[in-house]
Formats: C-alpha cells, structure tokens, sequence
C-alpha cells in the first residue's frame, strides 16, 4: 500500500444476511477505492447505496464479507488504529446523561492522552463547537443541532489523521451548515484526511476535493469533483460592467459563429441561496433592528 | 408431582474450606475444560467455514466425525478467511492449535473407554493395573439424607486425563483471550465503569433501595405469630431476604440491559470506534454495576445493622442469636453393646436426627470425637453449647426435660462399653485408674469441695475440677435438664484439654483413610426412662469463641456480594450477544436453578426414589407408589433409557449453573453462628472460577458480534 493512501478498500464486499444466513441485501459490493492524506473525499448516493456501510466497514462496526479494508496501513479490524481516527455518527449517538464536559472527558480517556492535554484541548474543543455556554447542562436538554457539534467535539477529542463524518450537516441550520463546512477545510488545511458522505449535494460540491458515487452497493463513479463536474462541450464567459442588450447578444452570436459554435444564452448569474441567506444574516447581525422593506409599489398601498 | 422433580433431603456437613481446593480445581478443569474444548471445536470450524460451520458440525454430530469432513470438503473453508481483518479478528494461534491436539490425546482414551464399557455392558474398574474410577459412593437408603461429598482431588485414570483435557483445552481457549487481556487499560476500563455508575446515579436508582426499610416498617405483619426466643430470627431473616432480592434483583436488570441498550440506540459505536477492546467494554460493564451495587449492598447493610441493633428484642432471643459464636465441630457416632448399633430411628420422615433411648441403665450413647479441641490457654473453662430433640414415649414429668449426662473424656482416658451383666454405666478402661479418679473426688468431698457438681463461679470446687480433669482427661456433667430444641450449654474444665493436648491420639480409619484420632470425646447419655433423646452432628459443639454479630452480618454480606458478581457476570456475558429481556431470563433461569443444585443434582444422577421424570410420570399415571419395584417390561425400559438421557442433559445444565446455596450464610447469621474467614476465601474463589468461563464467552461473543448490523 502506498505511504500516502489513509483509506484502502480491495473488493470490500458486504452482504446482510437473516438469521439463517440467507442473503438479504449485496450492501457492498466489491467496492476498490484509495483516499490520499490531506484530502477531502465525499461518498455520495441515494439512501441504501452503501455509504454508511463502507463507512462502518472501515470503522470495524460490520466485518466484510469478503476483501478487505485497511486504515492507515491497518486492517480495519485492528483496534489500535482507532488511535488516529475521528468519528461522527449520522445522528449524534452520545450519552444523553452526561454534560458536554463529561462527554468529552469520557472519550478523551478512552484514547492515550495526558490528562492535562485532554482537559486543556476539551476546553477548547467546546469553545470551538460554540457551547461553552452549555457545557454543563445534559446532552438530554440539546438541541439536534446541538447534539452534533458536541458530536463534532467528541470525534476531534483525539486530534485525529482521519476524519470521518457522516452526514455532518444533518440537523444543521444554514449558519451551523456554513461553519461545519469552514471546519471541514480548515481540518484540510492543517493536513487532516476527511472522508465524508452526505445526500447534500451541494455540502459535498463545496468542500470535496474527491467523490465516489455508490449506487445499489456498486461504485459508479470515482474522481475530482472539479473534472466531474466539468462540461467540456460548453464554454462559460463572464463580464463586469457590461448591460444586456440585444446588440450584445447579436454581437456574441456572430462571435461564436465565427469559431463554429453557437451562443445559448446570455443573462446575470444568481448567487446560491445559502449564500443569500448569509449574507442576510450577516447583514441583520451588523444593523439590528433591520426588517424586511416591501417594494416601493406595496408601500403606497396600490 | 415431586417424583417428578426427585425427593431429596440433603446433608451438605460443613461448607467447604481450604482443604477442599485442590479438589475445586480439579473439578474446575474437568467442567470448564470440556466446555473449553466444545468450544475450540465450534470455533476452529466457524473460522474455516465461517456460515456453513453449522452445516459441518450438524453432519458431524448426526453421522460422525467421516460425513462430517466429507461435507466440510463439500462446502469449502470460508472464502473470506484469507483476509488479514478476519484473522485478525478471529485468530488460530499455533498455540491453540497444539493445545487442542494434546487435549485430543487426553480425551481420547476416556471416549475409548467409555465405548468399551458400552460395548461389554460394564464398568471398568481397572485398565493397565491402574483404577478407572474412584470408589463409588454408597446408594443413599429411601428417607435418608443423602450426603454432599466435598470435592477432593482424584488420580484415577479417568478423572485424572479428564482433568489433564480440560487443563489444555482451557489453555488453548484462552490463549487469544489472555493475549488481548494484556492490552487492557486500567483507565479505559475505569472510564467505561464510571459511565455504567454514573447513568444508574443520574436515573435516581438510589431511592429504590429504601425499600430494605419496609420489613422494620411492617415488623408487625410478618412477625406475628413467632415465639419471642425466634424474634431475632425472623428479624434477620426478613431483612436479610429483602436486602438479597433487592441487590440481585436492580444488578440484573442493570446489566442485563446495559449493553443491548447501548447497541439498539448506538452509542456504542461512539465507543468501539475509539481504541477500545471489545473486552474492556464487557469489563467496564461488569465493574462499574458491581460497584455501584457494592456500595448499595455497604449501604443496605449498614442500615439494617443499624435498625437490627435499635429493634426491641426479646432477651433471650438476642443471648441465643445475637452472636457469633466460633464452634470446634466433631464427628457424631452412636454406641452401645451392639456393635451395630447406629442410633434408633423413630419413624420420623426425614431422618435427619438420630435417636438414643432415655433410661439410667441405658448403654446408648451418642458419641462425638473432636480430633480438633479449643486452645486452653488463658481460660478456666470451655463452654459447650447443644441443642437436642427429645422424642416423648410418654408423658413424662410435666414441664421438665429430659435429664442428660454428658461425659468428656480424652484420649488419655479410654472408655469401655459395658458388658451385660454390668448395668449401662460404661467403664474406664483402666479399672485401676478410675479407682484412683473416685479416691481423689472422694477426698476432695472430705474436704468439703464437691468437684462433680461444681460451677466456674465455685472458684475452689471449679479449681478441684480442672484439676482433676487436667490429671485423668475426664469430666462428668450428670443429670442436666435438657428442653426440647433450646440451645443450652454446660462449662468444661480447661484442664480437659490440656490433657487432651499430652500425647498423640491413635490415628482412626476414616472412608478407608488414615486421620488423626480424636482427641476428645464426647459421650451423651439420656437418663429419664420413656423419652428419646434424638441428635444429629451439629447439635453439639465446644465454643471456642464469640465474635460480634454485626462482623458476621458484613460476613453474610460477602457472600451475597459473590451471588452479585455471579449475576452481573451472567448478565453482561448474555447481554453481549442476547437482547435485555432474553439476558435477564437467563440470568434468572442460571440464579433459580442455582438455588436448587441439590435437585439437579439428583436428577443428574437418576438416583430419586422412584426414577427419574420419565418413569416418575409413569408411576404417577398407574398410581404405583415410588419404592415399588419397577417393571421388567419393554415400555420400562425405554422410560428408564429416556431418564438416563435427561440426566446426561441435566449433568450438562448443572455444570453452568452456580451453587448459589454455598454463598448463602443466612443460617449461620441467624442462628447465631460464625461465618469463617477460610469459607469466605473459598466462595471467592469459586466466584472467581465461576467468573472465568463466563468472561471468555463473553469474549468471543462480543468480539465476534457486528454491533452495528
């Protein structure tokens, strides 16, 4: 294997079978795939395509049928491995009993930490995920949002090599959404590997250097997500300053007449609407008291 | 319906002590050894065949060990086996694999010999010169008690290569369990028992165990009706049942559905996900309950001593019960001209007590020998406590007992039995020496000392007495009025047994062994005509000593907190595989048929009167009584050949089911009586072997299982 692949699975194959062994479901199926160090992969597909499944194969939770995965050069099924490895469940699966504070001392001795280095960095951990303020009411009394940014904590508590994230935004509102996808980057930058999956689209556009798409157990396609995403036949031209006017349009044609194609459209580009609503956000932040202005029209009362 | 469930009235002698350990292990080996070695062979074809093992092993089991292998052939090894997460994850270690070759070795001669015994219809008593088995035990007569015979290391051929079997096959299944072992952390383990500890806390658990104050709230409910002399009894009783059921109940729910709780909503994989060996979770589990419901047990146990010690007792009760008394135990026999003579039994049905006949010419004697006798140093007196039956042919005096002689000699003093021209007052054996004895009472007589009836308040008398009982190794307590079932005492000069410690005692013929002789004797004489004086091997003992009743209840608690770590044991091991409700069930099924091991035991060696279920039933449907013989038919013995069958199943249950009755000290506190620091070492030390096979199951269960499937 090589010295950079964090993530190797060779013909992992998962197969759920009932109590008598008879064969329900191919969840996965001989599945190759390799993720780089500092790289962030998506596994992307509709639900029961076998994305959390792999996830759980590399984390030891469900054994292969047949191949084999292996975590930074390990089996998946060796424990120590988990030393370096960063976990967030789909839904945050913690103990509802205990305080964020708590929460983080009791995964923090499960690893091989300093007990001083395990209070100092669950310290900042809860700062970072914005809950100092809470860090002494029960996981019980959170919100789902809540619930996975402690979840979030709890899988850096380690200060893991590999993240691994299942749907991270799920129960995020668009704030927590933007800030988990900052964070995933920031992991990258300080050279963290991140595998993640999610249905979110748009979360996997924003922040995978690399995804896989998995359908029905089978891996249907693997790559950069800027190739992917890439349409070679189509050819995309932005301007500043320049007003729409059918001389324009009329000019551009003869253009691309001239070098054989053919102009499809010409209008403004519009912003994401998470990028919207942010900004609104930010703008109420910095001018409390703002409030929506119906147009002119509506104000006069015609 | 009892046939059905085999009549039983045991004599389990004394708990079991040091001297009996040699023979637990032994007993240890051969039980968990052969589970160990099932086990290796189920494991060995689950990691070859993985699925299909069960195909192999039913071909095997049903066709021999040939078909087996043919359909292993068939069906090829487990195409997954190759992959290093799988042999990771279920290792063969050349080390397993040698040690299930030499159990195979060790095992194999057994199989043989019992296929030879099958085959010639008869036990083999020797093989090679050397003996197969150890002595059979004497069938136990109908009515009679049967005997608990205290495990003891065998070196007869069977037991000894089953026992060498089980050592490897043991060896061999614990080897990858022992090597993960090593990689437990303390602080990991600590981390995951705080967890289990803090979720009970933070649910409010603690308030459940006030209900141990209900028995002093309702005193009055179930203590109506008692004679005052058992009110201490019964206020033990009761506390000490509530406490029980409290503590085992809340630990095995606790943990019964700890780790299936943690899987079906996931929060384990927050934690398997993390450096954690599967074990450590088990472990973590089976701390964290033990000591939280160690601390409730401290707790529960304080308050009751508390409320025991603030309860209006009656007087008498509490002398009688209120202690801790340290007994020296001897061995019961019975004695007259008849030289078979073995106590008369006087028709009662459990035939528990034997009786001697009450008349001043009567030769019976109840005997007990002390080859142990209390130190002297330091005191005047020993005292000797007996409780005695007394069996009325008639009416007797009205309120009065019956009166008694109890007369203790050394070994230095030897007694004869007398002969018939003699009335029934036994000798001395040396006639001269007891002429010597009456001189000296008489001239202590002349002096106005009366050592025969003197007391340890009568300094000169009693001073006459221990003097005299130091020079002959006799002392003679006549005519003492005895009450039917009352604990009652009498004082023995210390003198006695300073003489019994001059000298060695001929050493006695015990089951066909040499022991040491007894160093003093006890011998029991009822002198009122017409009554029966009945009395069984714990009726008398010296007192050594006395220790504080509220030791002996900490003491009691031990044991129970043996049965705790029992029932948390049991519950997480089935918890790692079962789900909460089907671990409970069998937590409770494994503690309720601890509590009647005795039956099991009966059943497991198709020894009821009246055979076992299948001809039981029989009898019950023709309406034959139990001790008639049975019928030579066809249709019998087939009935007979099913109850052998059962009891093989049942030998198999009693081997994973704890004797729960051994850890139970509820009689000895109640009664008064010290629980000895040597039986307590001995219940944690077959906790601890009972533990073990539990935790290794556990172990693989745990290991084998997808928690997130």
């Amino acid at each position: 294997m090589a010295a950079d692949y964090v993530v190797e699975t060779r013909s992992l194959t998962k197969v759920y079978r009932d109590f008598w062994g008879r064969k329900k479901k191919t969840a996965l199926n001989a599945l190759d795939l390799t993720i780089h160090k500092g790289e962030i992969f998506g596994l992307l597909g509709p639900n029961g395509s076998g994305k959390t499944t792999t996830i759980k194969l590399l984390l030891g939770l469900l054994f292969p049928t047949a191949g084999d995965a292996f975590v930074f050069g390990e089996p998946a099924a060796k424990v120590e491995k988990n030393e370096k490895i960063g976990y967030l469940p789909e839904e945050s699966y913690l103990y509802r009993f205990l305080n964020a504070e708590e929460t983080l001392d009791f995964y923090g001795r499960l690893f091989d930490i300093p007990a001083d280095v395990r209070r100092k960095r669950a310290g900042e951990l809860i700062e970072m995920v914005g809950l100092g303020a809470d860090k002494k009411r029960i996981l019980r009394e959170y919100s789902k949002g809540m619930r996975q940014r402690i979840g979030l904590a709890q899988a850096l508590i380690n200060d893991p090599g590999l993240v691994i994230l299942d749907e991270p935004t799920s129960g995020l509102d668009p704030l927590g959404t933007r800030w988990m996808k900052d964070l995933i980057l920031d992991l990258r930058s300080k050279g963290k590997t991140v595998l993640m999956c999610s249905h979110r689209l748009d979360d996997v556009q924003d922040v995978c250097d690399r995804i896989a798409i998995l359908y029905n157990g089978d891996l249907q396609t693997l790559g950069k997500v800027s190739n992917l995403l890439e349409d070679a036949n189509r050819l995309e031209l932005r301007a500043r300053d320049v007003k729409e006017s059918p001389e324009l349009k009329a000019d551009l044609e003869a253009v691309f007449r001239k070098y054989g194609g053919r102009l499809e459209a010409v209008g403004h580009p519009t912003t994401t609407l998470e990028d919207l609503f942010l900004r609104i956000v930010e703008e109420s932040k910095a001018r409390p008291g703002r409030r929506y202005q119906p147009p002119a029209e509506a104000a006069a009362g015609r | 319906m009892t046939p059905l469930f085999g009549i039983l009235q045991l004599d389990r002698g004394e708990p079991l002590g040091f001297g009996n350990a040699l023979g637990l292990v032994q007993a240890w080996l051969q039980d968990a050894g052969g589970f160990a070695f099932a086990g290796l062979v189920l494991y060995f074809l689950y990691v070859y065949f993985g699925r299909r093992a069960g195909a192999v092993l039913a071909a095997g089991l049903a066709a021999g060990p040939v078909v087996g292998a043919v359909v292993a052939g068939a069906v090829g090894p487990d195409p997954n086996r190759a992959s290093e997460s799988n042999r990771l994850r279920m290792p063969v270690t050349t080390w397993m694999v040698a040690m299930f070759g030499l159990a195979l070795v060790s095992y194999t001669p057994v199989l043989a010999l019992v296929g030879l015994e099958w085959w010639t219809e008869r036990p083999r008593e020797f093989l090679f010169g050397m003996p197969v088995d150890p002595p059979p035990l004497p069938p136990p007569s109908p009515g009679s008690p049967v005997k608990v015979e205290p495990p003891v290391w065998h070196w007869e051929l069977r037991p000894a290569l089953l026992t060498l079997g089980g050592l490897f096959a043991v060896l061999g299944i614990g080897h990858p369990f022992a090597r993960d072992l090593l990689k437990v952390k303390g602080r990991r383990v600590w981390a995951l028992a705080k967890l289990g500890f803090k979720e009970a806390l933070r649910s409010r658990l603690y308030w459940v165990f006030l209900i141990v104050l209900l028995p002093f709230l309702f005193r009055n409910v179930w203590s109506a009706g008692s004679r005052p002399v058992d009110e201490f009894r019964n206020l033990v009783g009761v506390t000490t049942l509530v406490e029980t059921v409290l503590v085992l109940a809340v630990a095995a729910i606790l943990a019964a559905f700890s780790l299936p709780t943690d899987i079906k909503n996931q929060t384990i994989h927050t934690v398997v996900t993390k450096p954690v060996e599967r074990f450590e979770v088990i472990l973590g589990r089976f701390l964290g309950y033990t000591a939280l419901m160690t601390l409730a047990l401290a707790g529960m146990t304080a308050a009751s001593l508390v409320f025991i010690n603030a309860a209006n007792i009656d007087e008498k009760a509490l002398q009688e019960t209120a202690t801790a008394r340290m007994p020296v135990r001897g061995a019961l026999g019975f004695q007259s001209r008849r030289a078979e003579f073995e106590g008369t039994n006087v028709g009662r049905e459990f035939e528990y007590r034997k009786y001697i006949s009450g008349h001043p010419d009567s030769p019976q004697r109840g005997v007990w020998r002390f080859a142990d006798v209390p130190p002297p140093a330091g005191r005047d007196f020993v005292p000797v406590e007996f409780t005695f039956d007394i069996y009325k042919l008639t009416k007797g005096e009205e309120n009065k007992g019956a009166a008694v002689t109890l007369r203790f000699v050394t070994h230095n003093c030897p007694q004869q039995v007398p002969r018939p021209d003699q009335k029934g007052e036994w000798p001395w054996a040396d006639p001269a020496r007891e002429r010597e004895y009456r001189a000296e009472v008489d001239a202590y007589r002349a002096r106005g000392v009366n050592p025969e009836a003197a007391t340890p308040a009568d300094k000169a008398g009693w001073e006459a007495a221990g003097a005299l009982a130091e020079k002959y190794g006799f002392y003679e307590v006549r005519g003492k009025e005895v009450l039917d079932y009352t604990v009652m005492g009498v004082d023995v000069p210390a003198g006695l047994f300073k003489n019994a410690r001059q000298g060695d005692p001929p050493a006695a013929e015990r089951d066909g062994k040499k022991a040491p002789g007894p160093r003093v004797l006890v011998y029991v004489k009822c002198e009122s005509p017409g009554q029966m004086l009945g009395m069984a091997e714990p009726d008398l003992y010296f007192l050594e000593g006395a220790q504080p009743f509220g030791l002996n209840l900490v003491k009691w608690a031990v044991g129970l907190w043996c049965k705790l770590c029992i029932v948390v044991g049991v519950a997480v091991a089935c918890s790692t595989y079962l789900s909460g409700v089907l671990s409970l069930l069998m937590t409770l099924l494994v503690y309720v048929l601890g509590n009647v091991t005795d039956h099991l035991n009966d059943l497991a060696l198709n020894r009821s009167v009246g055979g076992g279920p299948f001809e039981s039933l029989s009898r019950l449907v023709r309406t034959e009584t139990p001790t008639a013989p049975a019928a030579e038919t066809g249709g019998a013995k087939v009935l007979q050949a099913f109850d052998r069958t059962w009891a093989w199943v049942v030998r198999r249950i009693q081997n994973v089911v704890p004797d729960v009755e051994s850890f139970t000290w509820t009689n000895f506190v109640s009664e008064g009586f010290n629980v000895s620091g040597e039986y307590l070492a001995v219940n944690l030390l077959v906790t601890a072997g009972y533990l073990i096979p539990w935790f290794v199951l556990a172990y693989y269960l745990f290991k084998a299982r997808e928690v997130a499937s």
